[in-house]
């Protein structure tokens, strides 16, 4: 279906940006959403809020969702992979009934790596908060140990080659090995980019750890340490 | 074939010895349990009465004993391998325990002077590689030794890894080891926080699996071990602690300040504490979830 759909945009954000380029990488036509214009979905960013018509709305704001919820709303989330030839690889997360969440996938399959159903309104958002989170603390925990080994003659790439073949490995650690055997080419930015978004939603999650009166230990820890390294504005 | 010795029965080294066998090695072994040695005997192997004795009928000997200190037992204890080695003959040990460099460079130095060689081997992997001879094995040692042990590594292990010199084998897996724990404690919080935020954390562990969650805690440590109840990963607490305790000094003396490892190691020692040495190390996260939220409810109670 992703071949012949059309998607209409209203609003700007990162996140809508990247989902509307794949949209349009896998065939599908994607259009500025206007009333009275035919589309599967309508992808809602950061913007002026407008009368929808009663079209299916996917919120795809960055941060929090910015719509209520209600019936035909649901939520989604990027999250990025490893880049692969300088491309993005997404999966995207929704939140919302089976039936939005049926919807969103029939539109966007072909366009990402997967479409994964996280619960009820809201929980793309918090879902993707929560695995950045989880990510930045596997990665920073495997930068100490590549840190601990260096001081012990064994190199990055050596230790990150024997973990990623043992009970230690993660995504977060098989990219370090890449970051340390790759040169980073066209991937660099993108890298940048990826932690920026995640230091962001690390704060989110902190939030949300707060709000349900959890401290976070781990998580708090690398936020520390992000912010000794002056990062965490980013 | 070489001649092998194998010292050591437990849950890890009772499989890797079997498939020794079962590969046509002549195989003497020892454990101070009894009822271990007598199964072994039931797959092909020889029976000895001490770790001496397992030197005496064998060219390369194994060990796969929980800590440094049984090492050192085995070696240089009564009964111990030290005293067979007096007769001018050339053996190599391989130790796949998870010790401690030190530990390793010390064995290999006598055992150097001594005319033969030492490497250490400890294996990664868990008791479902192990019995199908598929194990991780990182090895510290000379290059030629290895070499010349290869073809024992190669019925045991089906990856391999030649660190460096003597005890390098054991820090790169004490080093592995900190992830190996540190990464189901990292999970568990994210799954906790996904509970407290209004998910479940089983379809939360189910997506973050799926995408930058993905790795060998999530699929084999907190989803098989912890979300289903079973609580088996057959890897004890208290050698959890133990693997922790020797990363942090390793990370002192390179004097690194590991935030992240250095909480995991916090948390091994209450854990520990709290359930006991043979309690299975995933239930850390049992601990975790009583810190942050004063209940058992997603974690289930202990």
């Amino acid at each position: 279906m992703s071949e012949r759909a059309t998607v209409a945009t209203h609003g700007v954000g990162r996140q809508l940006g990247m989902l509307a380029e794949a949209l349009v990488d896998s065939g599908c036509r994607v259009v500025e959403f206007a009333p009275g214009s035919e589309a599967e979905i309508v992808l809602v960013g950061a913007g002026p809020k407008v009368a929808f018509e009663g079209r299916p709305l996917v919120d795809l704001t960055d941060n929090e969702p910015a719509l209520e919820p209600g019936v035909g709303v649901c939520d989604a989330a990027l999250v990025e992979h490893f880049p692969e030839h300088g491309r993005r690889v997404l999966s995207l997360l929704v939140g919302g009934d089976d039936s939005e969440f049926r919807r969103v996938e029939s539109v966007c399959s072909g366009a990402v790596r997967a479409v994964l159903h996280a619960g009820t309104f809201g929980a793309a958002h918090k879902s993707r908060a929560l695995i950045h989170t989880m990510y930045l603390t596997l990665k920073n925990a495997a930068e100490e140990i590549v840190a601990v080994a260096r001081e012990h003659d064994i190199g990055a790439a050596e230790i990150l080659g024997i973990i990623n073949k043992s009970s230690g490995e993660s995504l977060a650690s098989q990219a370090l090995y890449r970051m340390a055997t790759e040169p980073a080419g066209g991937n660099a930015g993108i890298h940048g980019e990826i932690e920026a978004a995640m230091i962001s939603d690390l704060r989110n999650a902190l939030d949300l750890a707060s709000e349900s009166g959890m401290s976070g230990l781990f998580a708090r820890r690398v936020y520390d340490r992000l912010e000794i390294k002056g990062r965490k504005s980013l | 074939m070489k001649a092998l010795g194998f010292i050591g029965l437990g849950a890890m080294g009772a499989r890797m010895a079997r498939n020794l066998v079962r590969a046509g090695h002549p195989l003497a072994v020892h454990d101070v349990n009894g009822e271990a040695v007598a199964r072994a005997e039931q797959d092909g192997a020889v029976g000895k009465a001490s770790a001496a004795d397992v030197a005496r009928a064998a060219e390369v000997i194994l060990i796969c004993v929980p800590k440094s200190d049984h090492v050192e037992q085995v070696f240089y204890g009564e009964g111990g391998i030290r005293e067979a080695l007096d007769d001018g003959k050339r053996r190599i040990i391989i130790d796949c325990s998870s010790s401690k460099a030190a530990t390793s460079r010390r064995i290999g130095a006598e055992m150097r002077a001594l005319g033969g060689d030492f490497l250490d081997a400890p294996v990664s992997g868990g008791i479902a590689r192990a019995e199908t001879g598929e194990l991780a094995i990182i090895v510290g040692g000379d290059q030629d030794t290895y070499e010349e042990c290869r073809p024992v590594f190669n019925v045991i292990g089906a990856n391999f890894f030649r660190v460096g010199e003597l005890g390098m084998g054991n820090l790169a897996k004490a080093l592995n080891n900190i992830l190996s724990c540190g990464n189901v404690m990292i999970i568990g919080e994210a799954l906790l926080l996904a509970a407290k935020s209004g998910l479940d954390p089983r379809r939360f562990a189910d997506v973050a699996g799926k995408t930058l969650g993905e790795s060998y805690a999530m699929e084999r440590r907190v989803t098989a071990e912890v979300l289903s109840g079973r609580y088996a990963s057959n890897f004890k607490m208290g050698l959890m602690y133990k693997d922790l305790t020797y990363a942090m000094e390793l990370a002192a003396e390179a004097r690194v300040a590991p935030l992240v490892a250095g909480f995991a190691h916090d948390v091994a020692a209450a854990a520990t504490a709290r359930y006991g040495e043979d309690a299975d190390y995933t239930r850390t996260v049992n601990l975790q979830e009583l810190w942050e939220t004063g209940q058992s409810a997603v974690f289930g109670p202990v």
